[in-house]
């Protein structure tokens, strides 16, 4: 193989990923296939051929897709050039998942503001009048709409004092 | 025929009921597509319910509407924001977004306005004259075999779009047809891929997986890009295309609606496929192929005109034979059931006046696209001038919402947000998002069709070619796939030679 077809390490670990994603599905579907005390019904047989098929094309891509291409640098003329923020990015997939793991706990009606105001923060904004303006504006309006108007039940919460206060705030949305 | 149309206009428009109603469901339609996050799907199901208070014949008309205005408004987002309202408007996005970051949204976004009126139009004109025959011709020559037929020439085609290369492509259904495969399988009603859970017995519902591949991904890969200071803000134009523009393109407007209406005919398939095999052709077709997927006004347009082209003749089957052309038509049967109204052939008869109410609403709904549309570019278009910032967690907060409120489960907005992540990673490595998408839907039809399909064969796949139609699409499939696997592999081949030599 040429030097400028073979691969990079992305793709040695991309196909790496998939041969063992394929290979660990395939052998859940192995097992499966073992408890179930009539074979012909074949349950498994269509994830298995769909994984055949994953196998082979995950090797063609490595054999075939030769050297990556770089990744894309900075346009020049690109607005906000800013270094590099590893909290920004940690931020951008941390603040959701935070939102959901607590929605359950809150409830929607106490949660939603701040999750508007973290997620923004997390986006580089940094006006206050933009953060509370804008989260309280959404979080009214999306309120009321779903509440009020599309009666769609939202998360009330689970944990003490949340749970209240997301029913007053229904109650008062419904009332007004 | 005519004095049937006639009819359904005179009972749209002597009721202001049907007037308030039709206006509701064209503006909800067009705003609820134009959001990102959420859909005219949200809107249905929402409203589904509702609809019971509802004259039937008002009720339907409401889901006909919103389907032609919704498949329309979903575009707005595919061009503006690279998230497509629907996976309808996934092949719009493809040539739509880049359109914007070259400063030319308003281009795109008036381009899919007017195909996207002329299509329905004409579809809508179509499904009125073409409705009884074609349904009878489907009942004779569409059995199961050729319904798989034409989702495994399906899953082909869109398996080369939108992908780094044609290997990522076909990764990317590969694993849209394993997720789809999780739940039950549809002969033995057995488990599969459950891992013991409740809520993966029902399969991972495709809705969440849509927001989440398309809104979430997009949401982090935006964020990402801003953290890296690589985050390019778009353009925003008002300029509507000129009419010679369109003239050159006008051989692409009369294909995808072909391409929309004969598609959208086919029961279950539905204005994806019509919207991913238009796009494809338009690519094959064009003399500057390599244009395609850097904002080529052509792919917007065969995109736009063949998903609405679809709405027109999803609705053929939907009234003759009681079967969904897609996930909207869906909630339509629901809407009959509700009423107490069965569809069928019989509905063509017991139901006249309904069926011409919403055939006059369809067409009228299809013209007032254009004219609504219009206005929505110089409005919608202004939500670029919003930060990112600041429109980020509000489109990411509508798709908690618009997920949640499929099944109030706070698990479908994780599986949103794991297919967000997920995607996220694979849009950085180079896969499509679309195929993953189509491979879900179509994955799960397919092989519900494939199981009846071999028994009606007598589990011998040499008996399609006693069904020339079933085999004249798998062929096709076939040969797609071997050119774009061979002209994958030709440029290492030539490079092996010449190593070798």
């Amino acid at each position: 193989m040429s030097p400028e077809r073979r691969p990079t390490l992305a793709l040695r670990v991309e196909t790496a990923l998939w041969l063992a994603f394929a290979a660990a599905a395939w052998l859940y579907a192995e097992a499966t296939d073992r408890t179930i005390f009539r074979s012909e019904l074949h349950v498994m047989s269509w994830p298995r051929f769909i994984l055949y098929l994953a196998f082979a094309t995950a090797l063609l891509n490595f054999v075939f897709a030769g050297a990556r291409p770089p990744l894309q640098p900075a346009v020049a003329g690109a607005e906000d050039v800013q270094p590099v923020s590893r909290w920004r990015v940690f931020g951008t997939f941390a603040v959701p998942v935070a939102y959901l793991a607590l929605l359950p706990g809150v409830g929607f009606y106490a949660g939603a503001p701040f999750f508007l105001i973290a997620y923004m923060v997390a986006f580089g904004q940094r006006k206050p009048r933009h953060l509370i303006g804008t989260a309280l504006v959404a979080h009214v309006v999306l309120s009321i709409l779903f509440t009020k108007y599309l009666f769609m039940p939202l998360p009330t919460g689970n944990w003490p004092g949340f749970y209240e206060f997301n029913v007053a705030v229904v109650r008062l949305i419904k009332a007004w | 025929m005519l004095e049937s149309l006639a009819l359904g206009f005179v009972n749209l428009f002597t009721s202001p009921l049907s007037i308030a109603v039709f206006f509701a469901a064209l503006i909800g339609g067009m705003v609820f597509g134009a959001v990102p996050g959420v859909d005219e799907m949200t809107l249905a199901t929402i409203a589904l319910p509702f609809t019971v208070f509802l004259p039937a014949s008002d009720a339907i008309m409401f889901f006909g509407v919103l389907y032609c205005s919704g498949v329309y408004g979903g575009a707005v987002t595919a061009i503006l924001f690279n998230i497509p309202g629907s996976s309808d408007n996934a092949p719009t996005a493809f040539d739509g977004y880049p359109m914007t970051q070259k400063g030319q949204s308003g281009k795109a976004i008036g381009a899919a306005v007017t195909c996207s009126a002329l299509g329905g139009t004409v579809s809508a004109i179509l499904m009125i004259v073409a409705t009884e025959p074609l349904a009878h011709w489907a009942i004779r020559a569409f059995g199961p075999p050729e319904m798989l037929a034409v989702i495994i020439f399906g899953l082909c085609a869109c398996a080369s779009l939108g992908a780094e290369t044609v290997w990522k492509g076909w990764l990317s259904v590969l694993l849209g047809l394993l997720i789809g495969s999780v739940g039950t399988e549809p002969s033995s009603a057995l488990p599969r891929f459950t891992f013991g859970s409740d809520y993966l017995m029902a399969g991972i519902n495709f809705i969440p997986l849509i927001i989440g591949f398309f809104a979430v991904s997009e949401i982090l890969v935006q964020g990402h890009r801003m953290a890296l200071g690589l985050h390019l803000k778009a353009k925003i134009s008002i300029d509507f295309p000129k009419f010679v523009e369109f003239w050159r393109l006008r051989l692409a407007i009369v294909r995808s609606t072909a391409i929309g209406f004969l598609v959208g005919v086919l029961p279950g398939v539905g204005a994806t496929l019509a919207a991913f095999l238009s796009y494809g052709v338009a690519v094959r077709w064009s003399r500057h192929p390599e244009t395609f997927g850097k904002g080529e006004l052509e792919g917007v347009v065969a995109s736009e005109t063949a998903n609405n082209a679809a709405t027109g003749g999803a609705m053929i089957p939907t009234l003759a034979l009681g079967l969904p052309g897609g996930a909207l038509t869906a909630v339509i049967i629901g809407a009959f059931q509700i009423h107490g109204i069965e569809p069928g052939p019989m509905v063509m008869i017991n139901s006249k006046e309904l069926v011409w109410t919403l055939f006059a609403a369809m067409l009228l709904a299809n013209v007032c696209i254009l004219g609504l549309g219009y206005l929505e570019t110089r409005t919608i278009v202004q939500l670029l001038r919003v930060p990112f910032s600041v429109l980020a967690p509000i489109i990411l907060l509508l798709t908690t919402l618009g997920s949640y409120a499929l099944r109030n489960l706070v698990v479908d907005v994780w599986v949103a947000f794991i297919a967000g992540i997920v995607g996220f990673f694979l849009r950085k490595s180079g896969y499509s998002m679309a195929g993953i998408v189509l491979g879900v839907i179509l994955g799960n039809l397919g092989e519900s069709s494939f199981v009846t399909t071999m028994q009606m064969l007598d589990h011998d796949p040499l008996n399609f070619l006693d069904r020339p139609l079933a085999a004249m699409f798998i062929v096709s499939g076939i040969g797609l796939i071997l050119y774009n696997g061979y002209s994958a592999m030709r440029p290492a081949l030539r490079a092996w030679r010449r190593n070798a030599g």
